[in-house]
């Protein structure tokens, strides 16, 4: 009997060590989350330097409307329209000088996108198009500071199809739900997650709104003009 | 700078509306000497022409295109059409409307060096583009930038705009219903940070108080 009583103190005994081991262990690693985040966004900045570009597809033939903007002097020649790319795509790269922000832009917005790269809404117009593209990307990691962006600030987008500067006209604070304009004429749209430090999901984000203000094509798709 | 803006501002209260046949918004005044389109936003000369006394002519920028009449000007002189970014009408553009094209005139008489607010003939101001529909407006643009609806409705035809034009007050503004990036906020742009802490912290402490209760097992 006091065999068997040893016996099942001893079997408690592990049972606890192994399970508040394996506690601890997965506490450690849904913490661990939080450092890896960062690590894996500061790894895609740097592989994804020299990788090649997705070339976009341009849709033939091209509308008239493109073909209004190039020979009229008040705008940068726009980007031919152009198919959107395949998802999880490389598509370009984000420059954002007064940030420090060098960021490639993945086709798409999903989960595992946003955790490594700024992402490319597909509802949205591809950079350098006439109409309003729209980029997102995590509040805690590339767009932790683009409310410190001021009217008259410039990025660049640099895709297949040539290189885009925008410059910055606005801030706003909107709801979840609620849509942006598709311009007219070539804009960009920043958007994370608001407030910009915040550590859970929530329901507003923070959108920089940009126009196009200078563009140098690239010779395919200048043709395309 | 010139200093136009005052001149302009005082310009706006002598404001006509003449809503004849297919006559637009003209000020009453006929002649100024100053305008300063940059302030008012519209800084880009999309086209320009020198037309001689009496005499008609059809200017073209882009999609739209400015047809005057012989007989429109006594005096010989260079007519710009000016534009200025979209962007810059934008935010006071009327609720569910969004700018697609702005423009203004500005005609120098040759003989006097005088700005020409008014035309002894109306112009015709048509404009084709693919965001032109039944829905497009027409709008004037005061010197403030507000939005006045142009007592005169545009004739619109397929994706062409047309309205004439009697005078040249600071400019208008042609809009049509807005549409939006579908999804824009289906992006999830955040970071479950501070779970992915406490449900860690708190798993952390459950295998330590598993481990503390085995030390107490003996």
């Amino acid at each position: 009997m006091r065999f068997a009583g040893r016996s099942r103190k001893q079997l408690l005994r592990s049972l606890l060590l192994v399970g508040g081991g394996a506690l601890m262990i997965a506490g450690a690693l849904e913490i661990g989350r939080i450092p890896l985040a960062y690590l894996r966004v500061a790894r895609a900045e740097q592989t994804t330097v020299s990788k090649p570009l997705v070339k976009v597809q341009i849709v033939a033939p091209p509308p008239a409307k493109v073909v209004s903007y190039s020979v009229n002097a008040l705008y940068p020649p726009a980007a031919a329209p152009g198919h959107q790319p395949v998802t999880g795509s490389l598509m370009g790269r984000l420059e954002i000088p007064k940030l420090g922000i060098s960021a490639p832009v993945t086709q798409g917005t999903a989960l595992s996108i946003l955790a490594v790269s700024v992402g490319h809404l597909s509802s949205s117009v591809l950079p350098g198009e006439v109409g309003t593209t729209v980029l997102a990307a995590h509040d805690v990691t590339y767009f932790h500071h683009i409310d410190e962006l001021a009217p008259g600030d410039t990025l660049t987008v640099r895709t297949s199809q040539g290189v885009f500067t925008y410059k910055v006209v606005s801030h706003q604070v909107i709801s979840v739900g609620t849509n942006v304009p598709n311009t007219p004429y070539p804009s960009l749209v920043l958007e994370t997650c608001y407030p910009l430090d915040a550590l859970q999901l929530v329901n507003q984000r923070y959108v920089v709104r940009a126009v196009l203000v200078a563009s140098h094509l690239t010779p395919s798709s200048a043709a395309n003009q | 700078m010139r200093k136009g803006f005052r001149t302009v501002s005082g310009l706006t209260a002598a404001l006509a509306v003449t809503a004849g046949v297919g006559v637009t918004t003209a000020f009453a005044a006929t002649t100024t000497t100053s305008v300063d389109f940059q302030t008012h936003g519209f800084p880009t000369v999309a086209a320009q022409a020198a037309i001689p006394a009496g005499q008609g002519a059809t200017i073209k920028a882009g999609d739209a295109t400015v047809t005057i009449p012989t007989g429109t000007f006594s005096d010989p002189v260079e007519f710009e059409l000016l534009e200025g970014p979209l962007s810059s009408f934008a935010a006071n553009a009327p609720s569910g409307q969004t700018p697609v094209f702005d423009f203004a005139f500005k005609v120098v008489d040759q003989k006097t060096g005088a700005i020409v607010m008014k035309f002894q003939k109306p112009v015709m101001f048509s404009l084709t583009n693919t965001d032109v529909n039944a829905n497009s407006m027409y709008y004037n643009i005061a010197p403030t930038g507000t939005y006045t609806l142009n007592p005169v409705k545009a004739t619109i035809s397929g994706d062409t705009l047309q309205h004439a034009i009697a005078g040249a007050p600071v400019g208008w503004v042609v809009t049509s219903p807005a549409t939006s990036v579908a999804q824009t906020t289906s992006p999830i742009t955040g970071l479950p940070f501070a779970d992915w802490l406490f449900v860690g912290a708190a798993l952390m402490i459950g295998g330590g108080v598993l481990i503390a209760v085995r030390r107490k097992v003996s």
